[in-house]
């Protein structure tokens, strides 16, 4: 190794901050440098530890990295051409996915996310409503009571004069099914119901996606708003 | 000071590296003025986009000055407009002195800087008119990007023609960055305008294409030619070799290798395939790598010979830029804990770490850099010393009221947006940041301080170099170092 020993670096009369005086010429900072990694690749003499620490240091992320990418490498390990088919313009899920997907819902959290999005405007977010135009959702036997009549009522809408809980009401309640302009799916609707049936102190029965299905089919002749007299 | 050794013969009395920054004077100090130029602009946006956030109201009656086009400019002139006109300063002066060849013209590489800055200007008027792509990063419309590939063509020209005259034999690690990273830009470029701006991609990969392009734009070029100008202006302040040079090879390769992974980090949490997510997450881990070998490269080499060399701002910027380095490295793999981006994904957190990289770090690398070069260009110091300490204490309040305002606001966000039991309303979350929008403004303010006082420095620099012939010759100016210390 050339062992140039340089006097220290004299400050020299050009000490002057806004020169920014240099203190290594560009032919020494090449031939030191070209030196040390020449060094490198022809150990002289001892070891130093920097490469042994290296070594582990690298080995230790590649392990660490390589556990951490197995354990959340989603989508690559069906290969990489199901990986990458979202690049793909003729990619149907219909075709090309797995098929039927079993899904684990929490119906009253999904509930309360439909519910805070639409019903909460008219009933809502203690679900009291507004006296004289929408009823209360609470304690309510129209929500706790009979599920077929409440399953019609969010299916296809209710109109004109009501009585809830000793109060009278006169609103519109918009259909949520295939006649009304909301489309819910038979799920939406069962999770929201399952939702208003147990909030608030409400301790009714769960609704399920079926149940909603059934009054679907069988009132599929209904197209008006029902009015209280019709349920 | 850089004298050539006694034994090699030189047609002219000058030394070497005096033949070669004469060569090069030209267009570097163009694009040191431009750059200079476009920074006020930048901090100039980037105050009024801050004031937006603040006072919403503010500007918000004239569609080119509303908030969604002034963060794209603002953006645009920081990175296009400074970014690259200091890293093609920094590039030609630093390949031309490593490869020891004066530039045989400089005619082109003026016209090619010219060039790129009438297409930023093109662009971002583009942008106020309301013609913006829409993607991060490549906001500016087809017809800009096409001016800005072809000049940059007709620069990187320029300074492939002087490294294919080298004279030195030895390629220096600066080499390594500068050479590759002007190569790369090109590639990052034509692929993510072809993909994205001229559109084969569609949907979800379309982020993933700005993702992948927006952080290479930083890991790929910007910061490459910083850490070039790191790993030679160093040793060449301080006097001493590179503490542990040989892990530089593993940094460089390393650091690009793994960095040009790390924007997809910037996905987690979006609608992207998870293992997409996953590769941005891993590579900020390796970035562990070069982080910890270019910190023991350039960092102990700081430390160790701080006291040679005289004062200047040069070394305060390049510790504070190491220290950046370093920092946004490690915050880059706390951050993606599921724990912490669970909170601070999509927030102001995000455009913090994005001010670390494009200012804290590489914009500090540059300033020193500039520091050191344009007083050799000119033959004379600097102006004015007041500027320069003006700019440099601003600068450095600016950046840490910033990037701390911006952090900070982030999780004031982050917190009040998961707050679900709570029903946040958006107003809510909103007010949550505002109070350290202010300082984020006020840091605005500081760096616009700054940034006239380097402006200034430097087109009186210019000035005086085009009316006035320098009092001394350039060695007289510049006194030779002695020979550099080796003692490993």
């Amino acid at each position: 190794m050339p062992r140039r020993k340089g006097t220290k670096m004299s400050q020299n009369e050009n000490s002057d901050p806004r020169l920014e005086a240099s203190a290594a010429s560009d032919q020494d900072i090449q031939a030191v440098h070209a030196a040390l990694l020449h060094d490198q690749q022809e150990p002289a003499q001892g070891y130093s530890l920097m490469p042994l620490f290296m070594l582990g240091f690298v080995s230790t992320m590649i392990f660490v990295v390589a556990i951490y990418f197995i354990h959340n490498r989603a989508g690559l390990s069906d290969g990489l051409g199901v990986a990458t088919t979202i690049h793909h313009k003729g990619y149907d899920p219909q075709v090309h996915g797995g098929g039927e997907v079993e899904v684990e819902v929490d119906a009253i959290a999904v509930g309360k996310t439909l519910y805070s999005q639409v019903c909460v405007a008219c009933h809502q977010i203690n679900g009291q409503g507004l006296p004289g135009a929408f009823p209360p959702l609470v304690a309510s036997d129209w929500v706790t009571g009979d599920e077929e009549r409440l399953i019609k009522v969010v299916l296809h809408g209710l109109q004109g004069p009501i009585e809830v809980n000793g109060a009278p009401f006169n609103g519109i309640m918009p259909a949520f099914g295939p006649s009304g302009t909301y489309k819910w799916s038979d799920d939406k609707i069962a999770y929201v119901l399952t939702y208003i049936r147990q909030e608030w102190g409400n301790a009714a029965g769960e609704i399920l996606p079926d149940q909603v299905t059934a009054v679907k089919e069988a009132t599929a002749s209904q197209t008006a708003a029902y009015t209280a007299g019709d349920l | 000071m850089d004298s050539t050794s006694s034994n090699t013969p030189t047609s002219t009395s000058q030394p070497d590296w005096a033949r070669i920054d004469a060569s090069v004077k030209v267009p570097v100090l163009f694009f040191i003025y431009a750059a200079a130029a476009w920074l006020v602009t930048a901090s100039v946006l980037g105050f009024i986009a801050a004031a937006q956030l603040v006072q919403p109201a503010f500007l918000a009656d004239c569609a080119w000055t509303t908030h969604g086009r002034i963060v794209p400019l603002a953006r645009n002139a920081l990175i296009y407009g400074w970014g690259f006109n200091a890293a093609f300063a920094v590039m030609i002066w630093m390949v031309a002195r490593l490869c020891r060849t004066p530039a045989p013209k400089w005619g082109a590489t003026l016209v090619g800087g010219l060039f790129w800055n009438a297409g930023i200007k093109l662009g971002m008027a583009g942008i106020i008119i309301g013609q913006s792509t829409g993607h991060f990063m490549l906001e500016m419309p087809a017809y800009a990007a096409a001016i800005m590939f072809v000049s940059y063509g007709i620069i990187g020209a320029g300074v492939t023609v002087i490294f294919s005259r080298r004279r030195e034999g030895n390629m220096f690690a600066s080499q390594w960055y500068a050479l590759t990273a002007m190569f790369w830009f090109p590639w990052l470029f034509s692929i993510a305008q072809y993909t994205l701006v001229f559109g084969s991609l569609r949907g979800t990969s379309q982020a993933i294409a700005a993702a992948w392009y927006g952080h290479n734009v930083y890991a790929l070029f910007l910061g490459p030619i910083a850490l070039g100008a790191l790993y030679y202006l160093i040793p060449k302040r301080v006097g001493r070799p590179i503490t542990q040079y040989p892990l530089a090879q593993i940094g460089f390769w390393s650091f690009v290798f793994f960095g040009s992974f790390g924007g997809l980090a910037t996905l987690v949490g979006s609608p992207v395939p998870a293992w997409v997510q996953t590769v941005g997450i891993s590579a900020n881990f390796m970035l562990l790598i070069p982080v910890f070998a270019i910190a023991i490269n350039l960092g102990v080499t700081l430390l160790s010979g701080s006291k040679a060399g005289g004062s200047g701002p040069a070394l305060k910027f390049f510790k504070l830029s190491v220290l950046s380095f370093v920092a946004v490295g490690g915050l880059s793999v706390v951050l993606s804990m599921p724990s912490l981006s669970h909170t601070i994904q999509f927030t102001f957190v995000g455009e913090a770490l994005d001010q670390l990289h494009w200012y804290a770090f590489a914009s500090f690398a540059f300033f020193g850099a500039i520091y050191f070069m344009l007083p050799r260009l000119i033959v004379r110091p600097w102006p004015s010393g007041a500027l320069v300490t003006a700019h440099f204490w601003a600068s450095v309040a600016g950046a840490i009221m910033i990037i701390g305002s911006l952090v900070l606001a982030g999780f004031a966000q982050g917190a009040a947006i998961n707050d679900i039991e709570g029903y946040p309303a958006f107003a809510d979350v909103v007010a949550a940041s505002s109070g350290y929008l202010v300082a984020l403004a006020l840091g605005y303010l500081t760096l616009i301080v700054g940034h006239l006082a380097f402006f200034v420095n430097v087109v009186m620099a210019i000035y005086q170099a085009c009316f006035s012939k320098p009092s001394d010759s350039a060695e007289t100016v510049f006194s030779a170092p002695a020979a550099m210390e080796v003692n490993s």
